[in-house]
């Protein structure tokens, strides 16, 4: 599909339309990942989202503790297990995070990361 | 009816273990860290003697090596709770420090059968201080009514606190935010805490126990506010990481980024075609040095960016806290970091910390 037959954007608020206290890499980490974990987020609201509107923007701003791993999974994830291109990525995805810059910079770094490791 | 002997049963069992703490008598008797078994009867109960210090921290002075004492001491919480019935005898201990605490709970939790055998306590004939972190610490509590922690509501004091997965995670940093930082923790710091103590505690998920679901894999946090100085401290009692950081796919990049030498000698010794590298590094390694490498990072070139993001985050904690410190115990290794310094420092441990216990020291 190309990104002209998209629908135009999407806001994705993701303590609203994820989880309140988001948590964990994977759904099995522990009890509650099933929920909570970068993994789920990423193929259950992310990866949808990314297939069907051209530009997608997560609002992370409401919970100040996230996991590095959860951000890993949930960003990096979109190029290392779901096939995104990091050009593609850097195109059509934009986050933000309206008291924490550092989780911001960190979303950054893991999509770099995933990158260089699929290079 | 049945309550009522329970209290009288109860009220029993004080006034016996009064009159046995009483009789103890062990006015300049010094525990013994090497005699196998240190612990007397009295009664139908075994007493365990807790040493003078219960700390990890010193341990490299021939004169008084805390650390050794108090392994000592848990090993025979491991000899005999559950076994028998206990008495943890603390009337001669001076001091507790919250590490060692938090490592004294878990096992005295996992080995508790309250229903079988009754365990009770000494109290400190020498220290109010050492009473009162047996009260805030929950083992007091643990022990008589076999119950842990978990009502976080209108707490002055966090007590230690066990949690499996991301349990309880939002309630210690809240406690932490107001209680600590007495609710003025700017959304930074409070990214810093969320990420340090969430990545802790998802490793433990993922490494620590290999053979258990993942509702059995146990954590205990404690954390403690001394002056200016937050003592955070996280254990679990799992395989540790020199098991576990061998297994990992980077590793041999992460030897050879980390410990250059020791991989060319590996690798020489081997040759290529050798199929058990992990087993060899494994053996030549000492456990501090494994857990060094457990603690680099992304290696450049390693194609697995997943590795080492929970220890970037554990070190960030402290990497922009003035005097903050990191410690890692895990097996027979230690692993200190202090943002000054250039290289973190390793240490051999005289004798085995089952499990990992990771600790922040952060000036508030």
């Amino acid at each position: 599909m190309e990104h002209s037959d998209l629908m135009n954007s999407k806001q994705i608020v993701l303590i609203k339309d994820f989880h309140p206290k988001p948590y964990g890499r994977y759904a099995n980490d522990a009890p509650g990942c099933e929920k909570t974990s970068g993994e789920v987020f990423r193929k259950t609201i992310l990866t949808p989202a990314l297939r069907e509107f051209e530009s997608v923007e997560i609002d992370l701003t409401g919970y100040n503790r996230y996991g590095r791993s959860f951000l890993d999974e949930a960003f990096g994830g979109l190029i290392r297990e779901d096939g995104f291109s990091g050009e593609d990525i850097k195109k059509r995805l934009s986050y933000s995070h309206r008291d924490v810059q550092s989780i911001e910079i960190v979303i950054t770094d893991r999509i770099d990361a995933a990158i260089r490791d699929t290079m | 009816m049945r309550r009522n002997l329970q209290e009288e049963s109860r009220q029993r069992s004080a006034k016996s273990l009064y009159k046995y703490t009483k009789e103890l008598k062990r006015k300049g008797k010094k525990y013994n860290r090497f005699k196998l078994n240190s612990s007397d009867k009295v009664g139908n109960a075994i007493v365990v003697h807790a040493p003078e210090r219960i700390s990890i921290y010193s341990f490299d002075d021939s004169r008084s090596n805390a650390y050794l004492d108090t392994m000592g001491f848990i090993d025979e919480i491991c000899k005999f709770v559950g076994v028998t019935n206990v008495i943890l005898d603390f009337t001669q201990t001076k001091s507790i420090k919250a590490a060692a605490m938090v490592v004294l709970y878990s096992h005295v939790q996992q080995n508790l059968v309250p229903d079988r055998y009754k365990t009770t306590v000494g109290w400190s004939r020498t220290s109010p201080q050492v009473n009162s972190m047996l009260r805030r610490s929950g083992v007091v509590r643990l022990i008589s009514s076999g119950r842990t922690f978990s009502d976080f509501s209108n707490l002055k004091s966090l007590p230690v606190v066990s949690g499996v997965g991301g349990s309880n995670l939002d309630e210690i940093i809240d406690f932490i935010q107001e209680r600590i930082y007495d609710n003025k923790m700017d959304p930074d710091t409070e990214y810093k805490f969320g990420d340090a103590v969430s990545e802790t505690i998802n490793n433990v998920g993922l490494h620590a126990y290999p053979n258990l679901t993942s509702d059995e894999k146990e954590w205990w946090l404690t954390c403690d506010l001394i002056g200016d100085q937050l003592y955070l401290a996280i254990y679990d009692n799992g395989v540790g990481i020199p098991n576990t950081v061998v297994k990992k796919k980077w590793f041999l990049a992460s030897l050879k980024s980390s410990y250059p030498e020791k991989y060319k000698e590996i690798v020489k010794t081997l040759g290529d075609t050798a199929k058990d590298y992990m087993l060899y590094a494994f053996k030549r390694l000492k456990d501090a040095e494994l857990i060094y490498i457990s603690m680099i990072g992304d290696v450049t070139g390693t194609k697995k960016s997943k590795h080492g993001q929970g220890s970037k985050s554990i070190k960030a904690l402290v990497s922009d806290t003035k005097d903050g410190k990191l410690w890692v115990y895990s097996n027979k290794g230690l692993y200190k970091f202090e943002p000054g310094d250039k290289t973190p420092q390793v240490y051999r441990l005289p004798t085995k910390m089952n499990g990992t216990l990771i600790q922040w020291n952060i000036q508030i």
